[in-house]
């Protein structure tokens, strides 16, 4: 039985919610931060993330590989552990309308995805709930090593924590012919470059060791850049888009936090693009005439 | 140049045993070019005789009708019905020759029908001739048969050539899982030093003349012919007579006893698969000369012609048609760097060897491959 790749992000998708769900309420639970119902609270997005996509799919009639259904889940994964479940319905429903009514039927290579998680940091920081760490993060009793953050225990969104995990998916999904690995590697690649720099210019080695492995930046360069629909498909754009998306990472990342930074940078890529493409296609036109 | 791949294909299909043989037809059909739609009825052809530029009589008969059949690329068109009188009596009986290998340019040129392979012969300077024994679509095996069982004539002919331009020499390019046909060669061709067989890896369209020279590194001072030319030639120059009849290959994973039908030009395809079609394959589709550069298209009243080469029947695959995913690959598969999503989104012309390989890889099954011929509209 052969997968395909949104089936095979649907696999890796399942591993993190698991491990998301380990850290952000079994552990926390087992300390007792949080009651017995936190338990099956954080399982509540994912689920409803999927079914919300998989109900508008269905009223709708999407034929795409990359359904409602699938950025559901995702944009599931990338919330707040604060966001409020009623908010995060109502939030969803809006993007979901944004992507079934505009964003596909008008081809848009706009990462409406991104751009709804950006929103949502803002929406929810005007409001006074931003927060991604959990109780137990937040309490500051337990202080985790440097090995223990890269296996998952750091401060991040839902369900994206595991650094390991990533990359593991990484190179699941490198075999896939589908895949777009040429955007993880330049963009990291260049992403360690810029952290070098700005380490050797600050004098900080050990500003290398400590983003090196953020997993905000690593999930969203593994998952979240490379989405077929948002991303170029032209051999010398893809390197264009990572390695660009790799040196803007740092900047933002440090105008804002990691968490964001690094989705500021693939939304601004994401608008270049968009204006690159429409450029050509203009010149096309032109050219036709 | 783009890396050729490797088609993912069922291994287990394969033409085994002898052709079949189909080259008594009632009837045969030679599709009229417009300009001679006045032939008369009731007149008696002669085999092998001119009917007009390039098309020889099949059998000989008497003209009966005008009937309109469809070629393997989907056309229409007026074509002649022959009725066969089974006499086979040809125009000309010119004595079979018994060497090739010591015939004069002239003779050899002479002696060929067809224009399209007298004009190769028009280089200047010629180093090598280059044979492709590769067919270009998977599970058809016409240009693997052929060699398998014409190795001699091929190889006959191929020294005649070769004793025309001194210092020449010839090379057979042969995939290298073609066990079978590289040991034909293999027996025959030690007298040979100036034939080598060139083994080529299992690629889709390595067969095609600029990616086989390509691959091979032969840039000018050559050149190429399939083992189907050679063959031709070969009946031309030692027989002295055109060649009436071709090889079709019925094959697929949609049927269980694969064949290759050695039948004449002009018969119509539903008589073959009468005669030799003895399965019913279920939940199947039948593509007109392949599944990546042919068509899907009705045989009901198709008739066979040079450009047939046969039909694969593959067990219908539940595939549903969604939407593009802009992943790209069937801008980076295309052998001639071509942008099928250009045709596919925008409706703009991009240039198109048809090979199939932009439907064959998107993994959202869109035939691009209509969009580009520009059957399909958006």
């Amino acid at each position: 039985m052969s997968l395909n790749l949104s089936q095979k992000f649907y696999i890796v998708f399942v591993l993190f919610i698991l491990f998301g769900w380990y850290k952000n309420a079994w552990v926390p639970y087992r300390e007792h931060f949080y009651s017995f119902s936190h338990l099956f609270l954080v399982f509540l997005y994912p689920v409803i993330g999927f079914l919300m996509g998989a109900l508008f799919d269905y009223l709708f009639k999407n034929r795409y590989s990359f359904n409602n259904k699938f950025y559901g889940l995702l944009f599931s994964l990338l919330i707040p552990i604060s966001t409020n479940i009623s908010i995060f319905i109502l939030y969803l429903t809006v993007l979901l309308f944004f992507n079934t009514f505009l964003v596909s039927p008008k081809d848009w290579d706009l990462n409406f995805i991104v751009l709804g998680k950006l929103i949502l940091v803002f929406l929810l920081a005007r409001i006074g709930e931003y927060q991604y760490a959990n109780l137990l993060e937040e309490s500051g009793l337990f202080v985790y090593s440097y090995i223990d953050s890269i296996f998952g225990h750091n401060v991040s969104e839902l369900f994206t924590s595991s650094v390991l995990l990533t990359f593991a998916s990484f190179f699941f999904f490198c075999f896939d012919l589908y895949y777009k690995k040429e955007i993880p590697f330049y963009s990291y690649g260049f992403y360690l470059l810029t952290l070098v720099v700005y380490a050797f210019w600050k004098s900080d080695m050990g500003f290398i060791l400590t983003n090196i492995f953020s997993s905000s930046v690593c999930f969203a360069l593994v998952v979240v850049a490379p989405l077929s629909s948002f991303s170029p498909y032209s051999k010398k754009r893809l390197a264009f888009y990572g390695i660009l998306l790799g040196c803007l990472i740092l900047p933002f990342s440090l105008l804002t936090n990691f968490q964001e930074g690094v989705y500021i940078a693939i939304i601004i890529v994401n608008l270049i693009l968009i204006f690159l493409n429409t450029l050509q296609l203009h010149f096309i036109r032109s050219k036709l005439k | 140049m783009t890396k050729l791949i490797k088609l993912d294909k069922d291994s287990q299909v394969k033409v085994t045993g002898k052709a079949l043989e189909y080259l008594a037809p009632d009837y045969v059909y030679i599709p009229l070019p417009k300009r001679k739609e006045d032939l008369k009825k009731e007149t008696n052809i002669k085999m092998a005789s001119v009917l007009y530029n390039d098309v020889y009589a099949p059998v000989s008969g008497k003209l009966v009708k005008l009937e309109t059949c469809s070629l393997p690329s989907g056309k229409k068109v007026k074509c002649l019905g022959i009725l066969n009188d089974f006499q086979e009596k040809s125009e000309k009986t010119l004595a079979t020759r018994k060497k090739i290998n010591n015939l004069t340019f002239k003779e050899i040129i002479d002696s060929i029908y067809s224009t399209k392979i007298k004009e190769k012969f028009q280089k200047e300077f010629l180093s090598t001739f280059l044979i492709s024994g590769i067919d270009d679509e998977p599970y058809i095996e016409n240009e693997v048969f052929l060699q398998r069982t014409q190795t001699k004539p091929i190889i006959d002919i191929l020294d005649a050539l070769l004793n025309l331009y001194p210092n020449s020499k010839a090379y057979i390019a042969l995939k290298n899982t073609d066990s079978e046909t590289i040991l034909a060669y293999q027996n025959l061709i030690g007298m040979y030093s100036n034939i080598e067989i060139k083994l080529v890896n299992d690629l889709f369209l390595i067969g095609k003349e600029p990616f086989l020279t390509k691959y091979l590194h032969l840039k000018n001072n050559y050149i190429y012919f399939k083992a189907s030319e050679l063959f031709e030639m070969y009946i031309n120059v030692k027989k002295r007579k055109p060649l009436l009849e071709k090889y079709i290959t019925v094959s697929g994973n949609g049927l269980q006893n694969p064949f290759i039908v050695k039948t004449k030009i002009g018969v119509k395809v539903m008589d073959i698969f009468e005669k030799f079609w003895t399965e019913s394959p279920k939940d199947c589709v039948l593509y007109v000369n392949g599944i990546m550069q042919g068509k899907d298209i009705s045989v009901e009243d198709m008739i066979v012609t040079k450009d047939l080469d046969g039909f694969v029947v593959v067990k219908r695959e539940k595939k549903e048609i969604k939407k593009c995913m802009k992943c790209g690959k069937c801008i980076s598969i295309c052998p001639i760097h071509s942008n099928p999503l250009m045709a596919y989104k925008l409706g703009i012309p991009v240039k198109c060897i048809h090979c199939g390989l932009c439907s064959y890889i998107c993994p959202s099954y869109i035939p691009l491959q209509k969009y580009l011929s520009g059957e399909e509209n958006e």
